[in-house]
């Protein structure tokens, strides 16, 4: 049993057999840590992270469809705890985690407007008034069209 | 107790923007709900984004140009292109990406004796100018278009966007006949156009 703390300082035993699939804790098991503090991981996003390995620690093809179905439902959550999960998923190298959150997010903004993407990104704009118009009007096409939106979530 | 109660701000602060309006929503709301949720909020490591981006449509991705000047950087970049048509390509393992173009020059030709799924009208340069013009090829997403008056243009139909080339018409004789060639060089990591005709002299 490895031990995971979050960085609201919560414990959890599970089975090594299925944290081994992130690379980062297997690589910290097999130099024989029981003990794995995760400072970059709040509880809320490793309940999730453990929840989608327990879920995908039994790969046999009977499953399949099942897991299919729980990653479907997996990704129906806010952008902000997509966000943490892949910044969490990043850090403990769970690349099929990874390969579902990063189209799942790319489908949740694709058809936002650019102000949008800066606020859920909290990104502050550097372009200059004129840079950013020219920009704009380099692709014009791109920020026109009946499906671009502008909610944060 | 703490967390639920975020959660319900998190959903009464869901701000829409009007396309019409500039000035963006307050940001003491917004940034409250994101720094909780994540704490490296403000520093988005370059793989994470470029993982994103790259499973973004081209419209998207032009759109996301305006967003920030890394964010442009790196869209525009060739390694990001690459990465992008990789992707698209794998995703798409029963080919209905790849679609048929017909020639422009013959626009009654009945499609629905053919095996298309899909027909677009697509806008070119040339489409109002009276000009003919032919596909001579296409790989990648880019389509060489030749007119009548032998000129070459390489056409990104996905990003609205053509490229003169450079003219050959003065080398080859008046009235030759031409055939020609577009492909891409991944030794050189290039595209090569190629024309055979009957030079003068």
């Amino acid at each position: 049993m490895i031990t995971l703390q979050s960085s609201d300082k919560d414990v959890f035993e599970i089975e090594q057999s299925i944290l081994i699939q992130s690379g980062t804790i297997k690589n910290m098991v097999e130099d024989d840590f029981t003990f794995i503090p995760l400072p970059s991981v709040d509880t809320e996003t490793l309940i999730k992270i453990i929840e989608y390995m327990k879920k995908h620690a039994d790969k046999t093809d009977s499953k399949e469809k099942n897991i299919k179905e729980f990653d479907k439902d997996f990704m129906k959550k806010t952008l902000n705890e997509l966000f943490a999960l892949v910044f969490a998923a990043n850090y403990l190298h769970i690349s099929s985690l990874l390969e579902l959150l990063y189209p799942s997010i790319a489908d949740r903004i694709k058809d936002k407007i650019t102000e949008a993407i800066r606020q859920i990104f909290s990104i502050r704009c550097d372009f200059t008034p004129e840079e950013e118009r020219r920009i704009i009007m380099d692709n014009k096409w791109a920020h026109e069209g009946t499906e671009i939106e502008g909610t944060l979530d | 107790m703490e967390k639920l109660e975020l959660e319900e701000q998190t959903s009464s602060e869901t701000e829409f923007f009007d396309l019409s309006r500039k000035h963006p929503v307050s940001d003491e709301a917004s940034h409250q709900h994101l720094n909780q949720s994540h704490p490296t909020n403000l520093y988005w490591p370059t793989e994470i984004v470029t993982e994103i981006l790259s499973r973004l449509p081209v419209k998207s991705l032009l759109r996301f140009k305006s967003v920030l000047k890394s964010w442009s950087s790196l869209i525009c970049s060739p390694e990001f292109t690459k990465y992008h048509l990789s992707l698209s390509a794998n995703n798409n393992k029963d080919y209905t990406n790849h679609s048929v173009l017909w020639r422009i020059a013959q626009p009654e030709l009945n499609l629905e004796e053919s095996l298309v799924m899909e027909e677009t009208n697509l806008d070119y340069h040339m489409k109002n100018s009276g000009i003919a013009c032919v596909i001579e090829g296409s790989v990648n997403g880019l389509i060489c278009l030749v007119n009548e008056a032998k000129e070459l243009f390489r056409w990104n139909p996905a990003v609205r966007k053509y490229k003169k080339l450079p003219d050959f018409s003065t080398k080859l004789k008046d009235d030759g006949q031409c055939t020609f060639g577009f492909g891409y060089d991944d030794i050189h990591d290039d595209y090569k156009y190629i024309v055979f005709g009957e030079c003068r002299g």
